[in-house]
């Protein structure tokens, strides 16, 4: 979508920057009713947490932002997760797993954009069946049983800490982050994408191959999630087939209380990363005051609604 | 050339198809010369009807139920419940209209069962409920073959009281909340908790079984500043999560521990990280209902139509038989 320079816009500021004022209250509210919360070790452990569902939240930012969407990340997750777990057991250079994920995921990406763009399916529909396929492979691979015995290396991939004090996780997502933001906002192709969001047919006709924008996108997505599988199976120490199950919902969720509109054209890296950085913060803040988790999904449901409510307000005032 | 690509892939796409179709249709035809022959001999056939198979334990349970099967001449067909409870009422529906001899099932919804079991004795077909209690089975099947979550839950909790020497600091990580298990397991450890008063649970919550949500929850507990000096865990897979939250923090001293003995409870218990788990004999429970079957088919009367296969703990003097 096009910027149009205006002069000082209450409610444009707001839209743009009410998720990081939500983020600053909930933190603020969190640190009052909890001493520990605030404490550097938990800050770090608040971004270790979110480093897996960020990556994946970065990932389906692209679709989002290019007019998509994917349901089948998580699938993702599961089945390469699977096979990190596989590969993982000290037979292979740690590479092997990863570049295995990554190429999986990308597989499973492309199948979504062929299926999309060239076989005109609604994303939705594609990235069922994709979703309902995998988590079945996943299965299949592991014949429905976790994954263990994977190497202590491959363990280290994700508890241990660089300099000693930040969590390898924590650097994975600033890593992505910054390889996100890059290409999203210093690249013709990020500008492309969110062209082809904002309008495809316009996008078409200013000579853009949109067929080959939305497919890549969905490689990016099925990328994002292989690396998170990699990393989840690092993690829990175990390769479980149904891990994973649901992530595509909070990667969603991250994006649309980031500030992503669900039409495509819209959307900043940051708000995505705050929207990731949100949903950990009431998980780990109710965690600490003892709250059960069944609370958290009342309050994250009550974030989204209010989130979107403010974009598509902020729309009708434009 | 687009259009042409476009059509080769259509082509393409098809034919992977056709030959897909082709060899599940040459499957079927294999499938069913294997149960003519089956019939020719009178090889009996037992449908086990399961609420799903993506967990060790329930892939324990039908391996053990399968191998028995062998032993006794009986073919045992497994079929997958996806944990929704409509498709476990069509496919035990299924099983009576194709003839099987015997039905094994583990009910999805322990309510929703009763008019199909009752459809199937009606058609004379004899069933055994297992692995999970059906509400009144007593009323409705031949018997019922199973593990003992109660007695589980109190094992597990025991155990740890006993660790603590019945004082400390207790952190539950339950199953789905309201689910079969997750009450009665629960129930289980209301039993213990009541006879030692020193034992405070400060911490509890729903980690619906799953190993990442445990970890979660167990790193955000231990940055609440409380002690913990236990984490009872409703199941495996959650214990191992929460052993690794622990390690992570640097923490040695904290008893972790889970119930079914699944592989990566086991190899967690073999590593010291969970220091121990209750089995409730899974393969047993599988072999077990298998041979039950076998008894009501050939007409024996069951003297005990209540029947539960038995505890055991498993920690680190004892792993290295699992």
């Amino acid at each position: 979508m096009e910027k149009v320079k205006k002069p000082f816009d209450r409610q444009r500021l707001i839209k743009e920057y009410g998720i990081i004022l939500i983020f600053a209250v909930l933190v603020a509210v969190m640190t009052i009713l909890s001493p520990n919360f605030a404490q550097p070790k938990n800050l770090i452990n608040i971004l270790k947490q979110t480093s897996i569902n960020g990556i994946l939240s970065l990932g389906m930012m692209f679709v989002i932002i290019s007019g998509g969407f994917d349901l089948s990340v998580g699938s993702i997750v599961g089945v390469s997760g699977v096979v990190a777990a596989y590969l993982g057991m000290g037979e292979y250079p740690l590479i092997i797993p990863l570049l295995a994920c990554i190429g999986l995921g990308a597989l499973c990406g492309l199948g979504n954009g062929i299926g999309i763009s060239f076989g005109n399916l609604p994303p939705f529909i594609m990235t069922l069946g994709m979703m309902t396929a995998l988590r079945g492979l996943a299965l299949v691979i592991s014949g429905g049983q976790p994954v263990t015995g994977i190497s202590g290396g491959y363990v280290n991939m994700s508890s241990g800490f660089l300099f000693g004090i930040i969590p390898y996780l924590a650097v994975y997502f600033v890593i992505a982050i910054v390889i996100c933001a890059f290409i999203l906002t210093k690249t013709v192709y990020g500008r492309r994408i969110y062209s082809c969001g904002g309008n495809m047919l316009a996008a078409r006709v200013s000579g853009i191959n949109v067929k080959a924008m939305q497919t890549s996108v969905y490689m990016i997505a099925g990328i994002m999630a292989g690396v998170a599988g990699f990393l989840l199976t690092a993690r829990t120490t175990v390769g479980a087939p149904t891990a994973g199950e649901g992530y595509e919902m909070d990667a969603i969720t991250a994006c649309v209380i980031g500030g992503v509109s669900m039409n495509g054209g819209t959307g900043k890296w940051y708000g995505v990363v705050v929207g990731a950085l949100i949903i950990s913060v009431i998980a780990n803040g109710l965690d600490i005051l003892g709250v059960s988790s069944h609370y958290q999904k009342i309050i994250k449901g009550i974030i989204i609604i209010v989130a979107v409510l403010a974009d598509v307000n902020g729309k009708s005032t434009r | 050339m687009k259009k042409k690509l476009a059509a080769f892939l259509t082509g393409a796409v098809l034919a992977v198809g056709l030959l897909a179709g082709c060899s599940s249709a040459s499957n079927e035809e294999t499938e069913n010369k294997d149960t003519e022959a089956g019939s020719g001999s009178e090889k009996l056939k037992v449908a086990m009807c399961m609420s799903h198979q993506t967990n060790d334990f329930q892939i324990t349970v039908t391996s053990a139920a399968i191998a028995k099967g062998e032993e006794l001449g009986i073919e045992v067909v497994v079929f997958d419940g996806n944990n929704d409870s409509a498709t476990q009422i069509s496919q035990i529906e299924s099983a009576v209209d194709q003839g099987y001899d015997g039905i094994i099932f583990e009910p999805i919804n322990v309510d929703a069962v009763q008019n199909i079991v009752d459809y199937a004795t009606q058609e004379g077909i004899p069933v055994i409920n297992a692995v999970g209690a059906m509400t009144d089975w007593e009323d409705y099947v031949a018997g019922y073959v199973g593990g003992d979550n109660v007695t589980a839950g109190e094992m597990e909790m025991r155990k740890v009281a006993e660790l603590l020497d019945g004082k400390g600091n207790i952190a539950i990580l339950n199953g789905p909340m309201g689910s079969d298990p997750q009450i009665q397991r629960h129930e289980g450890y209301d039993i213990v908790l009541a006879e030692y008063p020193d034992l405070v649970v400060v911490n509890e919550d729903d980690a619906e079984w799953a190993t990442d949500k445990a970890l979660n929850i167990v790193e955000n507990w231990l940055q609440s500043g409380k002690d913990i000096d236990a984490v009872v865990c409703q199941n495996d897979g959650m214990a191992v999560g929460a052993a690794k939250a622990i390690q992570d923090a640097g923490l040695t001293d904290v008893i972790v521990t889970g119930i079914d003995a699944t592989s990566d409870g086991i190899d967690a218990v073999k590593s010291g990280a969970v220091t121990g788990t209750v089995s409730q004999d899974a393969a047993g429970q599988g072999s077990l209902s298998v041979e039950t079957i076998y008894k009501v088919i050939k007409g024996e009367t069951l003297t005990d139509k209540d029947l539960r296969t038995e505890n055991i703990w498993i920690d680190s003097s004892n792993v290295n038989d699992y």
